[in-house]
């Protein structure tokens, strides 16, 4: 079949979107890894991982940027993006990152991965980007915190290392707030400044105007990694509350 | 002076041939004094009126079939029609025609002298038109057939020349047509009649218009009546105040339009400038892309492939798995790959890793480009959005001008109503301005108008009609002069006729104005004890009948002894409305005039032996060569044949005698 010019461009620039955004995507997940590897962490489960793009996703609003992983869904164990499992099989056929374990209980492959020096080296080379590495930096706080929450006291204990942190994605304000009103499959809204989340993030924000006048104002006011903590904090005192 | 009258014909033979009404083909010559066609009724006497007749003048083209309709066999018999052969005198001349009776052709021509045959001769008919007119000294063969039907023609139910003022005055005119006077009379008819009809048509069209401006006028005195009570002074200061009003949203109205046009220009520029910089921006961002992927080809730049496929390609050794695999499945494999540039499980395509790899400077240059190609992004967005928010407020201004003008508008057209009331009330009253007159003086003025024009062209044309209608009485005076000096003859030859039957009676010339005649004219009504008989209502049936036929040979003679010119009279009798001592008056009568040596043909039926025996007595003649028996040549019905030999002994005894 003949293609006239103009369908031929067409298809031309969707391909030319399809790899940037397959590119895009891998990028995060390297980040992902090379992350946890700076916080020594040895590796990082399927389950980890989706929850870790989840959270870097849905508050990258904050920080103005554009991650690639829009379409997570809500089900019952937590907010999946397939996208993420694809990228990470991609990988590891790219030899960026390796399955440190395979095993599998019933139907269910239980994976987990560890970032190769290849893949380092490929971060360090994409980090020649200047967004790519604002992404990186976004990212490696995302994992600070992460990192900072995962041994939290009574937080996911049926869970190990990186994994605990689900606890604490379950309250997180869009996913819980599906949970509530349906609990059914469904697109969570991520990248939109007015989700519940950055509402949240803003009210966090604003904390510092609710201070007495006798404070001081500038030594109060809460930068971004502050504001992170914060609703981190939120996420957590929330989780104990329920579970007490 | 004699040849300036026209001529009559006086037929000599008539022979009819082939026509299937008649037993025999049969032929009769015409003798001076009484001429005698006896027979019962439905044997074709009258048609034989009609053969004489049509063999003269032709059929006229509606009634083509007049003959053919009359008998059972219509067609043609191998090719030969019935014919009728006449032979007439028009003065010293004799003419000889043979007609077709089917389709009323002449088929023989004998005329001065010159003979024409149907096969030889186109335009036979013309010839015998021609000379028949030049002959006779009429203006028309239609003329002559006038005169046929309405004078030398008169058939069992015929017409009243006497009662019918028209046909009466027209057969004196031919009658005594000197100097082709009826011609001339007709012309000048016309011509009353044709301005008559234009002054009529052009008086209807004023009427209209004298309709349409009664109705204008009648609804503005309405209104005029409607409007008792309203002040003048108020209505007048409200005018200026709604013209100054006018006026100014007239400007405003001017200005916004003004402003408008500007900002559609404005707009304008700015929505290319928009779609401009947006095309530059949907490029821009393709181009970084573009770029971006290939910073990220450059990154992910693997040789594993191009290893695999040189390790099958000349060991057909698999990398992954360390096993050898035939060399067929190898080269199908190294083919997709080298030569087809494709995955050779998914099919998709690859590139080179030679193509992808960049050395160290070349990707600081790529991610340089990618860089400077953001920023300029980021500042085409920003300009894109600036440019985007001034062609929206230009758009929501656009907007509220277009409304403002069309507030302005509505508000101007309700003051124009108003100015347009207002001015109406007003020039009702003989106040408004002459060029602000309303709509209905205008409309009044407009009919009145025309109403004047149409005056003049009816005054025009009824100065015409005037001057036609005076050369139409003078015309007719002229002939009235004439029949002065013929009427005392008439009179008195009429007298003569009518003695025998009427005590006193006598003609008269009255004045009577036929239906489409526009003069009066002169006719002769006769009068008997006492009284003038006006209409034929005012005579018996039998009075009527013997008037008439006393007028027609009263005419006939007449006009004898003024031309010298004699004519064949037929007469189809009607005797069965006279009773038997009257009947006899009627043949005594009949007989005075054939006793003159005039021509006459009597066409009559057996009901009333006295009347045909009173004739033939004063014949004085041997009757029985002028005798044509439709017993003999008629076709009898049966009851007609078996009563045959009463016929027959009833024309034995008339012819004995």
């Amino acid at each position: 079949m003949k293609f006239s010019n103009d369908s031929l461009k067409s298809k031309i620039i969707l391909q030319m979107l399809l790899d940037n955004k397959t590119f895009k995507r891998s990028n995060e997940i390297l980040y992902v890894f090379y992350s946890a590897d700076e916080l020594s962490l040895p590796f990082l489960s399927k389950i980890g991982i989706q929850k870790c793009i989840y959270l870097s996703e849905i508050l990258s609003p904050l920080k103005e940027i554009i991650l690639s992983f829009l379409n997570f869904i809500y089900l019952y164990k937590g907010p999946y993006s397939k996208d993420i499992q694809n990228t990470l099989d991609h990988l590891v056929a790219l030899n960026g990152i390796e399955v440190d374990s395979f095993s599998t209980y019933r139907k269910y492959p239980y994976v987990n991965y560890k970032i190769t020096e290849a893949g380092k080296y490929l971060v360090e080379n994409l980090i020649y980007d200047p967004i790519e590495e604002e992404k990186l930096q976004w990212i490696r706080i995302m994992m600070k915190l992460i990192d900072a929450y995962k041994d939290a006291y009574g937080l996911s204990e049926e869970y190990q290392g990186i994994d605990k942190i689900i606890g604490l994605v379950y309250q997180e304000p869009s996913f819980y707030e599906i949970k509530q009103r349906s609990g059914k499959r469904e697109l969570i809204p991520i990248g939109d400044k007015d989700t519940l989340t950055i509402e949240l993030i803003h009210f966090l924000e604003k904390v510092e105007e609710a201070l007495p006048p006798k404070f001081d104002r500038e030594k109060y006011k809460l930068d971004l990694e502050m504001v992170l903590l914060a609703f981190f904090e939120y996420l957590y005192v929330e989780y104990l509350s329920k579970k007490v | 002076m004699k040849d300036e009258y026209i001529k009559l014909p006086i037929i000599k033979e008539v022979e009819v041939k082939g026509y299937e009404l008649f037993k025999f083909d049969w032929k009769y010559e015409f003798k001076k004094g009484l001429n005698l066609f006896i027979g019962e009724n439905r044997l074709g006497k009258t048609t034989t009126v009609y053969i004489i007749l049509y063999g003269i003048v032709g059929l006229p083209k509606k009634n083509k079939n007049f003959f053919s309709d009359r008998v059972p066999h219509r067609e043609q018999i191998k090719g030969i029609s019935p014919t009728v052969r006449l032979k007439f005198d028009i003065g010293s001349d004799r003419i000889e025609i043979e007609r077709d009776l089917f389709d009323s052709q002449i088929n023989y021509l004998s005329i001065c002298g010159q003979t024409y045959m149907k096969d030889d001769t186109n335009n036979i008919e013309e010839i015998y038109s021609k000379e028949i007119i030049s002959l006779a000294g009429m203006s028309s063969l239609d003329d002559y057939k006038f005169l046929l039907e309405n004078l030398l023609i008169r058939e069992e139910e015929g017409n009243y020349l006497l009662w019918v003022p028209e046909a009466q005055i027209r057969v004196l005119r031919l009658l005594f047509n000197y100097g082709k006077f009826d011609e001339e009379f007709r012309k000048l008819e016309r011509e009353v009649r044709k301005y008559d009809t234009k002054v009529r048509g052009q008086q209807d069209t004023q009427a209209q218009f004298k309709k349409s401006l009664d109705a204008i006028k009648k609804e503005k005195y309405a209104k005029i009546r409607s409007m008792q009570g309203v002040n003048i002074q108020k209505l007048e200061k409200r005018l200026e105040v709604l013209i100054k009003d006018k006026n100014k949203l007239n400007s405003s109205d001017k200005s916004i339009s003004e402003n408008i046009k500007n900002i559609e220009k404005i707009k304008k520029k700015a929505t290319q400038i928009v779609y401009s910089l947006s095309n530059e921006v949907e490029e821009l961002d393709s181009k970084i892309i573009r770029v971006e992927n290939k910073f990220f080809k450059s990154v992910y730049a693997d040789p594993k492939i191009q290893l695999a496929d040189h390790k099958l390609k000349h060991y057909q050794i698999c990398m992954f798995c360390n096993q050898k695999i035939s060399s067929v499945r190898a080269h199908s494999i190294v083919t997709q790959i080298e030569d087809k540039k494709k995955c050779p499980v998914c099919n998709s395509k690859f590139i080179p890793y030679s193509k992808d790899k960049l050395d160290e400077n070349e990707r600081q240059k790529l991610v340089k480009d990618l860089v400077e190609k953001r920023k300029l992004l980021i500042g085409n967005k920003r300009e894109l959005s600036q440019k985007q928010k001034e062609l929206n407020d230009l758009s929501e201004k656009s907007k509220q001008l277009w409304t403002k003008k069309n507030g302005i508008e509505e508000e101007l057209i309700e003051k124009f109503l108003e100015i347009g009331d207002i001015e109406l009330t007003l020039s009702m009253y003989g106040t408004g301005k002459k060029e602000d007159m309303a709509a209905h003086d205008k409309g009044i003025m407009a009919f009145q108008k025309q109403i004047d024009d149409f005056q003049e062209k009816i005054d025009k044309a009824k100065v015409k009609y005037k001057e036609a209608l005076y050369a139409l009485e003078k015309k007719n005076c002229e002939f009235n002069q004439l029949l002065e000096k013929m009427s005392k003859a008439l009179v008195r030859i009429f007298q003569e006729y009518a003695q025998d039957f009427f005590y006193d009676c006598e003609l008269i010339v009255k004045q009577r104005k036929p239906k489409e005649s526009k003069i009066k004219l002169n006719v002769f009504i006769p009068k008997f004890d006492g009284c003038e008989r006006t209409f034929v209502s005012q005579v018996s049936k039998s009075e009527a009948i013997f008037l008439e036929y006393a007028f027609r040979m009263s005419l006939c003679e007449l006009f004898k002894q003024i031309t010298g010119n004699e004519s064949l009279l037929v007469i189809e009798t009607s005797e069965g409305a006279f009773d038997i001592g009257n009947v006899r008056i009627l043949a005594e009568t009949i007989s005075r005039f054939y006793s003159n040596d005039s021509y006459l043909l009597v066409i009559s039926n057996l009901g009333r032996t006295s009347f045909l025996r009173v004739l033939i007595e004063n014949s004085r003649q041997d009757i029985s060569d002028r005798v044509l028996n439709y017993l003999e040549i008629g076709r009898l019905s049966k009851e007609q044949e078996k009563d045959r030999d009463k016929f027959d002994e009833i024309l034995k005894r008339l012819f004995k005698i």
